[in-house]
């Protein structure tokens, strides 16, 4: 029988098991329970496990020490939640003269629609998309409330303006969660076509809130080309964790599919979504229906391009190992992915301009080399 | 059963620096790896009294601390502090190992244990009452906590106050207690026989050492114990003792305070604390001479224990 595990590495083998076959951890010895929490931490998904082995009836296998760590980062999940939905109260006044369609993306939706991949799940930031003729008023009216910029940098400042597809993030001073405000869900300058105008036309109020949220399909879309499109792909587990959530719970829905594959077929991230199903089926065992193999493999990358991709990201998506964090392989295949990512992002002209303003800033800042002092306490 | 004073000072390094040497503390167990055979001999010395345990136990911090490479380390040498293959500090210069580790450690567990309310307290017990010493930096909370072990009290931290949720009960999180400056020298001229772990001058914070925490406390180090008293401490040169009672709300609110985890705890938090609160006798003690105030503890324990039965 086939190896259900398709990864190498242990860390990461106990990590897919724990969020696939939970059941079969009960012989783990102390020694792998500690290994698989620190993968889970290092990925952010200790939160997530605690509630999938909750929901699976496991909550009283795990053993003790390690279902109190498990515990711990639940709470911390729930507290970043609670300070997500302190920071979208914020917004609510703040944008209280704004009358455009704002939108949430990610975790803030999620945890607004009350879906499953939200449980757990540890908020990093609060997404926002506005369209971009409104994004400077959106901009000027949190100003006005309170927020800052944390980007100092000018060059970086212009970078995000021009070439990104979001405001430099701002906060509110104090508040531990920053606010991204975007005006759609991939680089503009990116070799994609997304309009984002459809986006906000197909997006649907969330019920008892004044922000709405992408379609699922979207949302579908969004979460794999977060990876596949707009990341160099190394560790990014917690994502796939999301996509594999997202498709569990939309992909139920009649039309679901249909609809995910012809949005991203319109934008030109098929090859995305494509890459993203494909490790989700083979790591997560996410279920698509059999029905959609023909559509599906007609997105397929060609089979030497499929191979390569799928051994590179092996090395890549699952965290690093928390014993040995330098390994080689994993260190290759995240150049080239990077340089895939580049690739992707920008024009060969605007990348060489980019990078060679990254390198004279990188140069300039080791020569004054800042990092935490810590205190001897 | 082995424990590490017990070692050679090879023995030591060679499980240092190959498996790791497992510190159990109570509520948590800690696997150290380094090169370094000088950490290993500090370790043997301030962790003395705990035991030589398997490497395979499960622990909830892994930490290495490592000399950093490159040509710097010829005129200059550091070390890093790595957990799960994170780097999250400047590096300090080699030779202050020890509390580059203690801090390390210490900064690892408040970030994890959110599964109890985490405070920046001193605890120690005595006749089956746990008191609960929070302070900020500099209140001379080490200070007594260490003195307060030295007689007769049974230590479970002299940095972490961990509340268990479900009961409230204290676990022992016991770890070198870190002293500094002028109090190294009053511990060991008021406890001439105290253990304490190598001098580091010039750190951050001063001259710093540690102190070895007793047999008698490791022994019990999964005893948990239930609060009975909330001490405040507060050392000013000079002056005369003064214990003043504090209101539950005021007490409640300086405790949170020097709480590491308060926010993230949410509801359980809160309990926790109210709870903490609810079942102690809360003051505040500002003392400059060690024996007096120790006396003082002695009478409060005294009456909480009698009043127990």
């Amino acid at each position: 029988m086939a190896d259900p595990i398709p990864l190498r590495a242990r860390h990461a083998r106990l990590l897919l098991v724990l969020l696939t076959r939970p059941e079969e951890s009960g012989p783990w010895s102390p020694v792998e329970w500690e290994l698989a929490v620190r993968a889970a931490r290092i990925s952010k998904l200790l939160g997530t496990i605690h509630v999938r082995l909750t929901d699976a009836g496991l909550a009283n296998t795990i053993p003790q020490r390690a279902a109190g760590l498990l515990e711990a980062d639940l709470r911390v999940a729930q507290h970043r939640a609670a300070m997500a939905r302190i920071e979208l109260r914020g917004v609510d006044v703040a944008l209280r003269d704004y009358d455009g369609p704002l939108l949430l993306l990610k975790g803030a939706a999620y945890s607004l629609l009350g879906l499953q991949a939200s449980r757990g799940r540890i908020f990093e930031d609060v997404d926002l998309m506005v369209p971009k003729a409104r994004l400077q008023e959106v901009e000027d009216l949190l100003t006005m409330a309170g927020w800052e910029s944390e980007t100092p940098d000018a060059y970086d400042q212009r970078y995000y303006r021009e070439w990104s597809h979001e405001l430099p993030p701002m906060r509110f001073p104090g508040r531990p969660m920053q606010l991204d405000v975007h005006h759609t869900i991939v680089p503009v300058t990116a070799r994609f076509h997304l309009d984002a105008a459809r986006l906000v036309a197909m997006a649907a109020p969330i019920v008892g809130s004044r922000f709405s949220a992408l379609h699922p399909a979207h949302q579908l879309i969004h979460a794999a080309a977060h990876v596949f499109a707009d990341s160099d792909c190394v560790s990014r587990l917690r994502d796939l964790v999301d996509i594999d959530a997202l498709a569990r719970e939309h992909g139920t829905a009649p039309d679901f599919w249909a609809v995910a594959f012809a949005e991203a077929a319109r934008a030109g991230l098929e090859r995305p979504l494509w890459y993203a199903l494909d490790t989700c089926t083979r790591w997560l065992a996410t279920p698509i229906p059999s029905a959609l193999e023909g559509a599906r493999s007609s997105q397929r990358p060609v089979a030497p391009v499929r191979v390569l991709m799928r051994t590179m990201l092996t090395h890549t998506l699952p965290p690093h190992s928390p014993e040995r964090p330098g390994n080689i392989a994993r260190g290759i295949a995240g150049r080239v992915l990077y340089l895939r990512y580049l690739w992707l992002r920008m024009p060969m002209r605007l990348l060489a301009y980019h990078a060679m303003r990254k390198t004279l800033r990188t140069v300039r800042e080791k020569l004054k080399a800042p990092r935490v002092q810590a205190d001897a306490d | 059963m082995t424990r590490l004073s017990e070692c050679s000072k090879r023995e030591l390094s060679e499980m240092l620096a190959d498996t790791g040497i497992v510190l159990d503390i109570g509520a948590a167990s800690i696997r150290v790896r380094s090169d370094s055979p000088a950490l290993a001999q500090a370790l043997g010395t301030v962790y003395g009294e705990f035991p030589v345990l398997d490497h395979d136990a499960f622990c909830e911090v892994s930490a290495s601390i490592l000399r950093v490479g490159g040509a710097r380390r010829y005129f200059h040498p550091q070390v890093d502090f790595e957990v799960d293959g994170y780097r999250p500090f400047e590096p300090f210069p080699a030779d202050t190992h020890l509390p580059l580790f203690e801090w390390g450690v210490n900064w690892t567990l408040a970030e994890r244990f959110n599964h109890c309310l985490l405070l920046h307290a001193g605890v120690v017990e005595k006749l089956g009452v746990a008191i609960v010493l929070p302070a900020i930096p500099g209140s001379g909370k080490s200070t007594l906590t260490a003195a307060l072990m030295l007689s007769g009290y049974r230590l479970l931290s002299d940095e972490f106050g961990v509340v268990r949720f479900d009961d409230g009960a204290l676990l022992p999180m016991l770890k070198g207690a870190a002293l500094k400056n002028a109090s190294i020298d009053v511990i060991q001229a008021r406890f001439p026989r105290a253990r304490l772990g190598p001098s580091f001058p010039k750190t951050r914070k001063g001259t710093v050492a540690h102190l070895s925490p007793n047999a008698a406390s490791v022994t019990r180090r999964h005893e948990p114990a239930l609060p009975g008293l909330v001490v405040f401490p507060l050392y000013q040169a000079g002056v005369e003792t003064v214990l003043e009672t504090m209101g539950r709300s005021q007490a409640f609110s300086k405790l949170v305070v020097n709480s590491f985890n308060y926010e993230i705890a949410g509801p359980a938090g809160f309990a926790a604390a109210c709870r903490l609160i609810d079942e102690c006798d809360c003051h505040r003690l500002i003392y400059s001479d060690l024996d007096s105030a120790i006396a003082t503890i002695d009478r409060l324990t005294a009456s909480v224990a009698e009043r127990r039965g």
